[in-house]
């Protein structure tokens, strides 16, 4: 199954991508996603991902289709799903 | 006396005079500084009822503990006067070396009241105040005026805080500017400086802050200061708070085109990442600040070329993306003219792109424009009518009331998509698709305001479901005004906070070592309490009713009508359900007045026998 993953951010700044497809097996959960992310990004790993267990740095978070956030890396992604990988910035 | 250097300057520019009011530990204790202070300040020196632009309205000052203390991010002042916007309290937070100096010219808080009788500025030099003739300071803007009082004291030490022309023509929503660019910027405190003939507060001091240990204080600086340079303040440091311009895009609720949508099609080349590559000169720090957020942005070519400035998401948004501007450098260009004229960009932004849709529903007619073709992304027009407000010419006089007044001046119905909430403008989340920030933004005791509040935080960090409207949100909003409050109070910056273990017993820890007055977390949490039941308890003496906490028509009555959040809209009787939990969770009554009981139990018996019910 494929999936979106829209950069934010520092994700951006290290990726230098936008947004990346991926090609996922089924039943693939938000951690398999950072995996992938960190093999075709390494700039990634260290900064924003968490090298060895693959967590995602605070305060990067994932937000599906803009609509809802998760935070729970074992959630399975669903055939067809942007992933938003971002963070809002507060006051100012 | 650690900590606090025990006196609070009053000046009165009708008669000019001064006299030093030393409140002791007990009394800073209670108010600790800040907000809170100056609110009580305001609460206690502005008589009920009078005009925000009368001699009687005092502007009060008032410092941060942590102010020229090692302790970072927490240089800061706030400013708080009744606002010429909304009548009611206005307390805006500035910082750097303006705020410094105040506490080494040997003052914790300043009261300004009276009037002068030609314009004049002061210039405070530790123990001496001057008042001195300000005539070739009139009609400067706000950086220059800096400039030439330097010039004319012959120190380059001396800081001061200066209005533009923007406050010397009243204009309602100007503001204070110190330090090149730092701004005491909503509400209208520029307008009350202009109104008092005062052009600047010039000052100087040679003292040091003495703290009650050194050695503690110091260790807990250095690890905060560390802590600031990781990543959860890697945002503010590379791109800066413009990085919001893309992810509140896609979430949909990005003000576009006067809140008409909350998608703007040409986001990415208006935004953080697009800033930061084409235009970015440097990044700046506030002093004592290790995380240096401030973007300093600047064109090279074209028809805005020397154009100069620092940019933050909230301006950008309201002169940008709100006016449909899709030219980074007509952005950079209106915010630097805001800020040499002394305006708040926020509210210049939202009532310029009011006059733009009134202009496309031929509500203006191009002749009422002056002759500018006011539609929404003309740019020129844009810098033009911004300069027309300051100097309150033509179509300007009428936009320099505030987008309130200018909708019932003009009437024809566009009073509903004039977006403000007790007549401050609104800042950049639109509500519709962040719902407790439709109840936190509601209820704000300074009128739509995204700082006092940080409701939004909840929706857009996923610890809500941003569509849904329940009561719960009204009592998260409450937590969300007093996690705030305490920042607002001791006056460190909300960018640190995400590396503070918890923000109260940080805080608490901080200003023991430093006044060597004990605090305890739940002491400070009863203090955040008084400052937000005064700043209430103000506007209730001024007249608020519980009709003033609520939202412009649009987001009741027009859906958001494209991208994520798409079709999402505040529904009238999920926010009275979410602000009569507001209430509820602040201990007030249904009305949103406070009991008597309330405000005695939080030491405020005076203001208990004038406002408590």
């Amino acid at each position: 199954m494929k999936v979106t993953v829209e950069l934010f951010g520092l994700a951006r700044r290290l990726s230098k991508a936008k947004s990346v497809v991926l090609e996922l097996a089924p039943g693939a959960t938000l951690r398999d996603v950072l995996v992938m992310l960190g093999d075709q990004f390494p700039a990634l790993l260290g900064e924003l991902i968490v090298p060895g267990n693959y967590d995602l740095r605070e305060p990067y978070f994932f937000n599906i289709d803009g609509r809802r956030v998760v935070k729970n890396l074992d959630e399975q992604v669903q055939e067809g799903e942007d992933l938003l990988l971002m963070f809002v910035t507060v006051g100012g | 006396m650690n900590g606090y250097m025990g006196k609070i300057l009053h000046i009165d520019l009708t008669d000019q005079t001064t006299r030093v009011h030393r409140p002791g530990e007990d009394f800073l204790k209670k108010y600790v500084g800040g907000v809170c202070l100056a609110t009580r300040l305001v609460y206690d020196n502005t008589p009920k009822g009078v005009d925000a632009l009368s001699p009687e309205n005092a502007l009060c000052l008032a410092t941060s503990v942590f102010a020229a203390t090692p302790v970072p991010v927490g240089t800061k002042h706030a400013a708080a006067a009744k606002s010429p916007l909304t009548g009611f309290i206005t307390d805006c937070l500035a910082s750097s070396y303006f705020s410094a100096t105040i506490r080494r010219a040997g003052y914790d808080a300043i009261v300004v009241k009276g009037k002068a009788e030609k314009p004049t500025y002061l210039f405070i030099d530790d123990d001496v105040v001057e008042f001195r003739d300000a005539a070739n300071l009139w009609g400067k803007e706000t950086f220059e005026t800096e400039e030439a009082i330097r010039a004319e004291l012959g120190d380059q030490m001396v800081r001061s805080c200066t209005i533009g022309p923007a406050g010397e023509n009243l204009v309602r929503f100007a503001n204070i500017t110190n330090d090149r660019g730092r701004q005491a910027g909503r509400g209208g405190l520029g307008a009350v400086m202009g109104s008092k003939q005062l052009k600047a507060i010039a000052i100087r001091g040679s003292r040091s802050v003495e703290v009650a240990d050194l050695d503690g204080l110091c260790a807990m600086a250095f690890e905060l200061s560390e802590k600031a340079q990781g990543i959860k303040t890697e945002k503010y440091r590379t791109l800066g708070t413009v990085a919001n311009v893309l992810t509140l895009n896609r979430l949909g609720i990005l003000p576009t085109r006067n809140f008409q949508e909350g998608v703007f099609e040409a986001a990415e080349q208006v935004s953080g990442e697009y800033l930061h590559q084409h235009h970015k000169e440097k990044a700046v720090a506030c002093f004592g600040c290790p995380i240096a957020c401030e973007q300093i942005v600047s064109v090279k070519e074209g028809a805005y070329k020397g154009a100069r400035t620092s940019v933050d998401y909230e301006s950008l948004f309201a002169v940008g993306t709100c006016c449909g501007l899709d030219s980074a450098a007509g952005i950079i260009k209106a915010i630097d003219t805001c800020d040499r004229l002394g305006m708040d960009t926020m509210s210049a932004g939202v009532v310029v792109a009011w006059a733009m849709e009134c202009f496309e529903r031929g509500l203006l007619s191009k002749k009422k424009c002056d002759g500018l073709e006011l539609r929404f992304g003309n740019h020129q027009a844009e810098m033009e009518v911004l300069e027309k407000i300051a100097r309150r010419e033509g179509i300007g006089d009428l936009l320099a009331e505030g987008v309130k007044r200018a909708a019932e001046k003009l009437g024809e119905g566009s009073d509903h998509f004039a977006m403000h909430v007790k007549g401050l403008e609104f800042p950049g989340y639109d509500p519709r698709g962040a719902q407790t920030f439709a109840v936190g933004s509601a209820v704000g005791t300074r009128g739509g305001c995204h700082n006092r509040s940080l409701a939004y935080e909840a929706d857009t960090h996923g610890e809500v479901d941003r569509f849904s409207a329940d009561p719960e949100k009204g009592r998260i909003a409450c937590d969300k005004e007093n996690l705030a409050g305490i920042f607002d109070i001791v006056m460190l910056c909300k960018f640190i906070r995400g590396c503070l273990s918890d923000a109260w017993s940080d805080v608490s820890q901080l200003y023991t070592l430093t006044t060597g007055m004990e605090m305890t977390a739940d002491e400070l949490r009863q203090v955040t309490e008084r400052s937000w039941n005064l700043k209430k308890a103000f506007n209730i003496r001024e007249g608020w009713t519980k009709e003033d906490d609520w939202l412009p028509p649009r987001f009741l009555e027009d859906p958001i009508p494209a991208g994520t959040s798409k079709g999402s809209v505040v529904k009238p009787d999920d926010l009275r359900g979410m602000i009569d939990a507001y209430y509820e969770a602040r201990g007030w009554t249904p009305d949103g007045l406070i009991p008597k009981e309330k405000l005695i139990a939080l030491g405020l018996e005076d203001i208990a026998e004038e406002v408590g019910v």
